[in-house]
This record gives structure tokens, sequence and C-alpha cells, in this order.
């Protein structure tokens, strides 16, 4: 074998697993419910992996398979969401650097997976059973929550606030109130971010967008809808800079899913 | 030329999207009949849609690198499918359909395959999820849970709609056989019954 051979066999080698150097084998996961203040438990084929107390963050190993989450609050039906994994883009970086070592190496790790970083479960009062208010009073009925509205669903994006400091935003839109999370990935708990979007598509809201120390920076948000996508505008103390989340999917409606068009010819793609 | 032909041709597969109907195959059996007292008690099958990621589809197709290219969808609803297949195996335990029937909710969680790779061949790993309910007529919640299974297509070479099809069929079967094996959740639609007012109750 040639020098030039061993050479390139040597980089592939240790620029592998582009994913598992660059995004690691673990992430954070901000959870989150509805109301606040319930044990939450996360499982992963069977076997938990955490527990917190929302609103609170849990670290994971990152894997292909599913996570389960249930939520349990006195008073309340126990809340539940399933979260798939999606791929991790920095592992694409193995199309360059790493080839197929790289990707086994992703692949073992389960470096080229990632979840979503901010889960919310909704928890429903228990109906007929334990009261869900300890002191009954004809105070405690709630406002109706607001109707569901087609700014609804998962959005995603970045915001660049200049010498190289990148925040990623994720976002969860529901019945037209936004709530989710901003801040690098290397700060132990990441920002909030909170918005509202009107009928007529106007967007106002609030990030913690946090600096390069973890230190939280109140920024205001404005900005309109554009079709799937929120052009939005931060201002930090005067510091304004443009940016937009795009929807990754939209959240189900009750009643279930709009049945996608007829069928059509078979595709396949290579594994 | 021919190497950005086929490149192109190739490219052109995995980003297209593919569309499969999903259908429901009934695992069958030793137990055969209606349960006792089963058709006495009428239930009315509602469900929802939960799904928080990847809603809008069944399944993505991958690259050899483990990328996502495009979306397998359902030609059919996959949250109806849910619904209308446990309702038959429901009434094939003996229990009736009907309106004003005893609730029962079904909440899709997860609906969803995810192709893994190895390094000669890979899985489709379908996963099928939901949440059953039943409730007395006041809103009242009996009895919960939840029913998650996976299917497996094993040693696949391509990460295709038929592929994602036939791992989520085993899935939704096994999860459907859990949840009308429960002996808990016969035992409440048993129960809950035999507390029906009587316009929901045959009269025998």
């Amino acid at each position: 074998m040639g020098l030039r051979a061993v050479t390139a066999l040597l980089i592939l080698a240790v620029a592998g697993g582009c994913a598992t150097i660059t995004s690691g084998t673990t992430q954070d996961i901000s959870v989150d419910s509805e109301p606040q203040g319930a044990e939450c438990a996360l499982s992963r084929e069977g076997a938990q992996l955490a527990s917190v107390t929302t609103p609170g963050p849990v670290t994971i190993k990152r894997h292909a398979a599913t996570i389960h989450v249930v939520c349990r609050k006195e008073g309340h039906e126990p809340g539940r969401t399933v979260m798939n994994s999606r791929y991790e883009t920095a592992s694409a970086g193995n199309f360059i650097l790493g080839g197929i070592i790289g990707v086994m190496i992703d692949n073992s790790s389960g470096a080229n997976t990632r979840y979503d970083t901010y889960v919310m479960v909704r928890l429903e009062p228990e109906i007929g059973g334990r009261p869900v208010h300890a002191a009954p009073s004809p105070q405690v009925t709630a406002a109706p929550p607001p109707p569901p509205t087609r700014f609804d669903g998962d959005y995603g994006g970045g915001v660049d606030l200049g010498q190289n400091q990148l925040r990623r935003i994720e976002i969860r839109v529901l019945n037209g109130q936004g709530a989710g999370t901003a801040g690098p990935h290397a700060c132990q708990q990441p920002g909030a971010a909170r918005l509202a979007i009107a009928p007529s598509g106007a967007i106002t809201g609030e990030f913690d967008v946090l600096t390069a120390g973890c230190n939280p920076q109140k920024g205001s948000v404005a900005g309109r809808v554009d079709g799937d996508r929120l052009l939005l505008s931060i201002d930090l103390d005067g510091n304004k800079r443009e940016f937009s989340l795009t929807r990754r999917a939209g959240l189900p409606v009750s009643g279930g899913v709009t049945p996608p068009p007829p069928a059509s010819g078979q595709s396949r793609s290579r594994l | 030329m021919v190497a950005v032909a086929a490149a192109w041709a190739l490219s052109a597969c995995a980003l297209t999207e593919d569309k499969v109907p999903v259908d429901y195959v009934s695992a069958g059996g030793p137990e055969t009949g209606a349960l006792a007292g089963a058709a006495d008690v009428a239930i009315v099958l509602t469900a929802t849609d939960q799904r928080t990621v990847f809603a809008d589809r069944i399944s993505t197709k991958k690259n050899g690198y483990g990328m996502e290219m495009a979306r397998i969808v359902a030609t059919n609803d996959v949250v109806e499918l849910v619904r209308s297949s446990l309702e038959m195996e429901l009434k094939a335990l003996g229990f009736r359909t009907e309106a004003g029937g005893l609730p029962i909710g079904i909440e899709l969680q997860n609906f969803y395959n995810n192709f893994r790779q190895g390094f000669w061949s890979g899985d489709a790993v379908g996963e099928v999820a939901f949440v059953l309910k039943v409730r007395a007529p006041g809103g009242t919640l009996l009895y919960s849970q939840l029913y998650s299974a996976t299917g497996i297509e094993a040693n696949i070479q391509l990460a295709s709609g038929e592929n994602a099809k036939a791992a989520l069929q085993k899935a939704l079967t096994a999860a459907i056989k859990a949840a009308i094996e429960d002996q808990a959740l016969r035992q409440a639609l048993l129960s809950a019954g035999a507390r029906q007012p009587a316009p929901a109750r045959r009269s025998s």
C-alpha cells in the first residue's frame, strides 16, 4: 500500500464521525408542561432515561429510537407525547470528510440523530375525579383557551448576533401563542422564547437569547408571518437583527390529518 | 457524462415523495368468538391526532449517508386507520358500536417508520403508539393506557415507501393486538357497560 493510500486512510479515520466530534453524543432537552410543576419521565425502548419537574432540562444520549414522555400532576390526567429522532445535520460533514467510516461512527454513537430541543406536554384536568383546585370556589373557572390558528406549528431557525455569535431558536406555536428556547447549545439551560401571533399575522414577543457566557440577554421581538416563515426582528439594547424561523411541521388540529393526495408511482432510494 | 446522468437519475429517487397505502392486517389469534357480556355494551370510538413530530408523514427516505431526503406519506388517513382497526377488533369481541355508547378516545401519539442503517443492509423500524381512554358519559376517566409497538422489516436495501409500510403494518398489528388482549381494558368496558343507561344497552 502506498504512502498516499495510508495517509488517505488515516485522514478518513481521524476525521471520521463528524457529528460525534462536532455536536457530541448527548443533547439537552427542555421539558415543559401545561400546567407547569408536573413530574415528567422520559423513556426509550422501555428503559427510563431521565425524570424532571417541569420546566426543566434533561441531558440524554442521542439515539435513533423514539423517546416517550409521560407527565403526571395531581388533579390532572397523565399527559404523554412521543419524540421521534431527526437527522443531525452536522453528520452531513461526512459527505466531505469522514466518508463511510465517519458515517458508521456517527451511526454507532447516535451522533447522527437529534431530538427536538424543546418538548411541551399538556395535561388535562381530571373530570369527576379528584378536584383540580383544592378549594372549591366559583372563581376557579378559567378563561377558555384560544382556538387553534393557521399559524400553529413547530418553527426553527437561528439569529446571527454578529461576531460569529449564532443563537438557535426552536419554538412551538399553539393557539397563536409561541413558546420555546433560544440560545447556544453550550449553555446548560437555553433561554426562553415567547411570542404571540395575531390573526392578522403580526408577531410580538420576547426572547432571552443568552450571551456567549450564558447570561440572560432579553430582546423584544416583532415581525410578521410570511407563508411558512416568521420574519422577525429582535432588538437587543438598540442592536437590531433580522432573522426568520421556518415552519417544520404544522401541529395537528383535533379531528385528524388531512389525507394526502392520491397515490402515484413508487420511487426508491438507497439506504 | 454517464456518471452525471446516473447521479442525477439516482438522486431523483431519493428526492421524490413516496405515497403508499397503509392497511391493517389482523393478527388473529387462538381466541375466537365474543366475550360474555360484550354484546350488552355499546361503544363509540373517536380518534385524534396527537403526533408532534413528523405528523405530516409516515417515514422519510434516507440516502447512503443517512441524510433525510423526501417524505413518505400514506395515501389514507392513518388516524382513521387506527380507529377503524380497533373498532373492527372490538366488534369481533362482541362489543356494539352505537351512537350514545361508551366513549372511547384514541389519541395517536406516533405512526412513524425510521430507517436504520447497517453496513451491508438496513432495517425499517416502524412504531405505532396510541393512548386509549375510556370515559363515563359524564367525562370521568375510567381507564387509560398507552399501547406502543414496533415492527421491524429487517435486512432491507432500500429506504422505500414499501419497506416503511411493511414495518408500520407490523407495528400497527402488534399495537392493536396489545390493546384487544388487555384484560384490564376488557374489564373496564364490561364494567362500564353494565352501568350504561338503558337506551345504550341492547334490549333482549
